[in-house]
């Protein structure tokens, strides 16, 4: 998996095809998601099911980035 | 309200007293921090002791060697034994600490001031105000400045104390000037065009007295009748060499600021001795002697040696006692004045809300401060304005409230008559913790108790609502005490007996509901028969929220004891006890802070402690701290380990289920999934961790079964599913067996993603 950053997006994963999603039979591909925390909002590109939508936060994320923009937007 | 909150706070700030100065600099007119020069010299910094004195004085050699010490005289020592000889001490950072260069830029000014006499008044006057850039002239008609000090060189004041200090005149606009007598009358001086300012020292004020002209002087502002006149009046008349260097002190700055023509009195009522409540603990101190020096003055040793023996007076009562202000090398003062800023002025980050969330709010603090400075009282008012002003981290007590709903929602909340009884004379409220942590010890306490008392024990399931109080959500906090007031009156307002600390306070303070412990009950009707018989020491640790109930503490002491326990007190133990940390939610807003609480509260027991709140208990075992609950003396103990969050949900369930079941004989549909769900204990410890309950990837797995929306990891192999529970979404990586899942990971966050 890479992460990379660019410039619309605050940032970027990329399955490759890692994921697969079991209802709709299909690879996650990397799709513009806006994440919504307190009134803030940031667009990113995550690994989601073009059939269905469903968006896959990895743990490395989820812990990661993803809670430090939380801690920094609960303290602003 | 926000403003009342934020008055109060300040309010309480002004309670500590950790602030305030020391009893020998508030003495001192000059404010010279001596407990600063004290803690250098005992260091053997006698030049950092140097710059003190250098700050606070401006002839410092000279005042080490002549002041009349009023620090002395005050010092906090003088209670216990020998004052400290601050004065000597001075003299020998004076003598022994390298000077500090430091680089003073002189503001250039025209006007020029005339000191009338010598001595130490004039000599002080003239070098405050070239100080300060203005061109002084210093006529004397003594053989030298020295004036009235002449006589007392070389013996009382060495040539060299007055040459160090005088030589920091070297560069300065001075001229000095021996005249005639009848040169120093001031009326000479008055029109001439040439002085703004005139100030007649103290050696000449005597003069002129003599002469019978007694010049008056305002005694705080030093001005006389004529506007640019300045002089001691008639005090220079009562001999002290620290009241004529603090007269001239104050006529120098009035004169800087008459020569300026700005108001002369503004801004300085913290001028002379002022009073101080710092408070500070004379207990357990040794008192030692005095140090004598050998010769006339102290050697570098010798001066040491006596500024080890200051107390180096602090307050800091508080703080000795609590591992949340030990966390962060603070004092309520400090803590308060942050938390004000954090509430009111801050822009960027708010740094200090995770603080305002990490007190305890447990009282401690109050009960030991000489003041009753309360940081559970600034905490509450500062959590309120954080909810008001739609500030608090949604993260710091979530959990705990949910927890708190959960316990008075339909899988726990309980209200029974006893069973075969259609009235209640009392009824047991065990509290939601011990329900959670020692189902077993509750549903022991209970049948015992409806054995044992006449006229039928009801039961009430539910949590008191301390949860909603801790967090400042007052609304939430107000229903929860409305429902259990509800189930009160609905059994006829029976005596409540509860077996948790907290909750007899919360019933106490906020309700009408009468209550009692089981602590007391037991205290009264006796031991039930499956007490133990005991030996040995048990080191008794009281919970926070028994802190101001003596009939509380002094039962749970009486119990143990009856049951054959010697009973040690540690150290803060009765209304002074620290708290564990799950008081305040501290272990959920921030776990590391928690954790030093509760180890803290721990390591004072010298021996296995004895506890009465069910939290106290867990937290100490999560430490592997050898501990037990009184119910645990009373009706069996259990193994030292804490429960955990998962099994802390499925005790309430279950112990309810079971008392419904066989007592009351009343069959409780417990909705079971119909899969499997390993979880092997790595995956557990991560779950406790992340506080990420089995219950929560229950109903994941039953949604992801539902819509099957499982995600297939190519890389590993593992399933991925996530369920979004309130604010939080969920997710688990697993494998799939015949009938379930074997849990390999679990992890969540609060963002939502949506997609565009």
């Amino acid at each position: 998996m890479s992460t990379e950053t660019r410039d619309q997006f605050y940032g970027s994963v990329d399955p490759k095809g890692r994921y697969v999603c079991q209802k709709c039979n299909v690879p996650l591909v990397k799709t513009p998601v806006q994440l919504l925390y307190l009134h803030a909002g940031f667009p990113v590109e995550l690994p989601a099911c073009p059939v269905c939508g469903q968006v896959l936060i990895s743990e490395d994320l989820a812990l990661g980035r993803v809670l430090h923009v939380e801690k920094a937007l609960e303290d602003k | 309200m926000r403003s009342d909150d934020q008055a109060r706070i300040l309010e309480l700030g002004e309670l500590c007293t950790q602030e305030d100065p020391p009893l020998c600099n508030a003495s001192c007119p000059f404010h010279v921090d001596l407990r600063g020069v004290c803690g250098a010299a005992a260091a053997g910094d006698f030049k950092k002791g140097r710059a003190l004195l250098e700050q606070g004085l401006s002839l410092p050699r000279m005042m080490a060697r002549l002041c009349e010490a009023p620090c002395r005289d005050a010092c906090k020592y003088r209670e216990i034994g020998d004052p400290i000889q601050t004065r000597q001490i001075a003299d020998a950072c004076m003598r022994f600490g390298a000077e500090t260069k430091t680089r003073t830029f002189l503001p250039k000014r025209t006007q020029q001031a005339l000191i009338l006499g010598g001595g130490l008044s004039g000599l002080l006057a003239t070098v405050e105000l070239a100080k300060k850039g203005f061109r002084v002239h210093m006529l004397h008609s003594s053989e030298t400045p020295a004036g009235s000090l002449e006589p007392l060189i070389p013996d009382v004041l060495p040539q060299e104390a007055m040459d160090g200090d005088l030589k920091q005149l070297q560069k300065l606009p001075v001229v000095f000037e021996r005249v005639d007598p009848e040169k120093m009358d001031p009326q000479l001086y008055l029109d001439n065009g040439e002085y703004q300012a005139i100030f007649i020292s103290d050696d000449q004020y005597r003069v002129l007295a003599e002469r019978g002209q007694k010049i008056e002087s305002d005694p705080k502002l030093r001005q006389s009748e004529i506007p640019n006149v300045f002089c001691s009046g008639q005090e220079a008349l009562q001999p002290s060499f620290l009241g004529e260097a603090f007269r001239a002190k104050q006529a120098a700055i009035s004169m800087d600021r008459f020569m300026q023509g700005v108001k002369m009195d503004s801004g300085r009522e913290s001028e002379g001795p002022l009073p101080t409540k710092l408070y500070t603990n004379l207990e357990g101190i040794v008192p030692r002697p005095r140090v004598e020096p050998a010769g006339n003055q102290y050697t570098e040793e010798e001066a040491i040696e006596e500024a080890a023996r200051c107390l180096n007076c602090q307050c800091l009562e508080c703080t000795k006692a609590c591992a949340f202000m030990q966390h962060y090398k603070k004092y309520p003062k400090t803590f308060i004045k942050e938390f004000h800023n954090t509430l009111n002025f801050t822009l960027a980050n708010r740094m200090h809300n995770i603080v305002i969330n990490s007190c305890a709010e447990c009282g401690q603090c109050k009960v030991i401060c000489p003041n009753d400075c309360d940081m559970k009282e600034v905490t509450e008012c500062s959590r309120r304005i954080m909810i008001g002003d739609d500030k608090m981290p949604p993260s710091a007590h979530e959990f705990a409230l949910l927890d708190m709903q959960f316990s008075n929602g339909e899988e726990f909340f309980t209200v029974r008559h006893q069973p075969g009884h259609a009235e209640s004379k009392y009824v047991f409220f065990p509290g939601c913790q011990l329900a959670a942590t020692a189902p077993d010890s509750l549903r022991a306490a209970y049948e015992d108790l409806a054995n044992r008392l006449e006229g039928g024990v009801g039961l009430i399931l539910g949590c008191c609502g301390a949860i909603g109080e801790w967090a400042q959500r007052v609304e939430l906090f107000k229903e929860q005490l409305k429902k259990i007031t509800a189930a009160w009156e609905e059994l006829g307002k029976p005596e409540f007996i509860t077996a948790c600390p907290t909750c007899y306070h919360i019933f106490q303070t906020f309700t009408e509901i009468p209550v009692t412990g089981i602590w007391q009950v037991m205290c009264q009707i006796g031991l039930p028969e499956t007490a133990q018989k005991g030996t040995g020491i048990l080191s008794i640790h009281d919970s926070c929220g028994a802190r101001n109930y003596k009939e509380v503490q002094d039962c749970v002491r009486e119990l143990a004891s009856r049951m054959g326990y010697e009973v040690e007190e540690p150290k803060f133990s009765g209304s002074e006890t620290p708290c564990c940390g799950f008081g305040g939610l501290t272990a959920f807003a921030n776990r590391e802070v928690g954790t030093e609480m509760a180890a803290f509260a721990a390591d004072r027991c010298q021996h296995r402690s004895l506890t009465y709140c069910a939290n106290c208990r867990d937290r100490f075992a999560a430490l592997d701290r050898p501990t037990v609950h009184l119910l645990e003396l009373l009706y069996g103990e259990h193994e030292l380990r804490s429960t955990g969050i998962s099994l802390r949900r499925k005790n309430r369930i279950s112990v309810r289920t079971a008392m419904l079941k066989e007592l009351w004989k009343e069959e409780i549909m417990v909705a079971e999934p119909n899969f499997k769900l390993i979880i092997p204990d790595k995956v557990k410890a991560i779950m406790e961790d992340r506080m990420i309950l089995e219950s929560d990837l229950i109903q994941l797995f039953q949604k992801a079964e539902d819509d099957n929306s499982f995600i297939l990891d190519v890389e590993t192999g593992y399933l991925m599913a996530s369920h979004r529970i309130g604010n939080v979404t969920f997710w688990a990586v697993f494998t799939k067996t015949e009938d379930g899942y074997v849990l390999e990971n679990a992890y969540s966050y609060r963002m939502l993603a949506k997609e565009f």
